[in-house]
């Protein structure tokens, strides 16, 4: 397996809380346009490793300011499969830990690509999305700021202090559709939870 | 009251729930067997029932167990029932057999846990 590894060094370094998480999995091919698009970050280098990689990220938000801080690692493995996305302004890197950050609970949740799940869930993603553009600058904004808002059609229809009555009104307003509902707060929802998964 | 299922190692306290999509009520509910769990921040669902229920995702949670590292999961809004009780609730879906009932339910009603006699009670005082 370690020759079927490929490390990113990126001259950068963040605090986890900063990454938008989004995991895919990497065709080969999908690899390899996924290096020549990181390429095009200035300070990226790719080079040969044989680092395990099992936990992802979503690069573009953070890319400018990784330029001229502390390196820190990512790898990618050549046979992880299937998703990648790209597009102008992003790019995301699947199924990769840094070695030098704290990114280590990261985990690959098996999200699927939004350009190739069911309908409603690229709709879903398209309002995730924009939500997580949005939602920094809504942070300093008190009439949003430790409130859920919906997101539908990319921008905010509705908040509220309560999800569930948010819930009610907004799918009550516009439909049983893909909405995304999300609060406004600078920390990411992480719960204990000793064994969600199981019996 | 309810007996704890022996059929768990050690028993535990089970019981029986109706999930339900509220926004398609033409969507046929689904009982489940769900486990009590006090440890559980928020209520989760089995994946399976996304479909069944024809359930949209609405918004996502990462959870942090001592065994695995960090998941996120998918949240939805659904309907949960046992007994004459039912909650409109933000639950999420996750890779499991059996509903998990967590204390966004169980902190609304009184819950005992007997033990010694293997057996439990849902009250809302």
């Amino acid at each position: 397996m370690t020759n079927q590894m490929t490390e990113l060094v990126l001259r950068g370094a963040d605090t986890s809380s900063d990454l938008k998480r989004i995991t895919y999995k990497l065709s080969k091919e999908d690899k390899q346009r996924l290096l020549e698009e990181v390429k095009k970050f200035k300070g990226l280098e790719v080079t040969p490793t044989h680092f395990q990689v099992i936990q992802g990220f979503e690069l573009a938000p953070i890319a400018p300011r990784l330029i001229a801080k502390p390196t820190f690692h990512i790898t990618i493995p050549s046979d992880v499969a299937d998703f990648v996305m790209f597009d102008k302004e992003r790019v995301f890197i699947i199924e990769a830990r840094a070695r030098e950050v704290d990114w280590k609970t990261f985990q690959l949740v098996g999200i699927p690509s939004p350009r190739r799940g069911p309908p409603e869930l690229q709709a879903f993603e398209r309002e995730r999305q924009a939500f997580l553009r949005i939602k920094d600058s809504l942070l300093d904004n008190p009439q949003f700021r430790g409130k859920f808002v919906a997101i539908y059609r990319g921008g905010i229809v509705d908040h509220d202090e309560d999800n569930l009555e948010l819930a009610r009104r907004v799918y009550s307003e516009h439909g049983y559709v893909p909405i995304y509902i999300g609060k406004i707060e600078r920390e990411r929802r992480v719960i204990e939870m000793p064994s969600p998964e199981g019996a | 009251m309810p007996r704890y299922d022996a059929t768990y190692s050690p028993p535990a306290p089970i019981l029986k729930v109706k999930v339900s999509n509220p926004h398609k009520p033409e969507v046929r509910m689904v009982e489940k067997e769900a486990l009590i769990d006090s440890g559980a921040f928020m209520t989760a669902i089995p994946e399976d029932l996304v479909g069944q229920l024809r359930i949209l995702p609405a918004g996502e949670i990462s959870t942090k167990g001592y065994k695995e590292g960090e998941q996120t999961h998918r949240t939805y809004f659904v309907d949960v029932s046992f007994n004459s009780y039912s909650f409109y609730r933000e639950v999420m879906a996750v890779k499991r057999k059996n509903v998990l009932i967590g204390r966004d339910i169980l902190n609304q009603l009184k819950l005992i846990l007997n033990g010694k006699n293997l057996n439990f009670d849902i009250l809302d005082p």
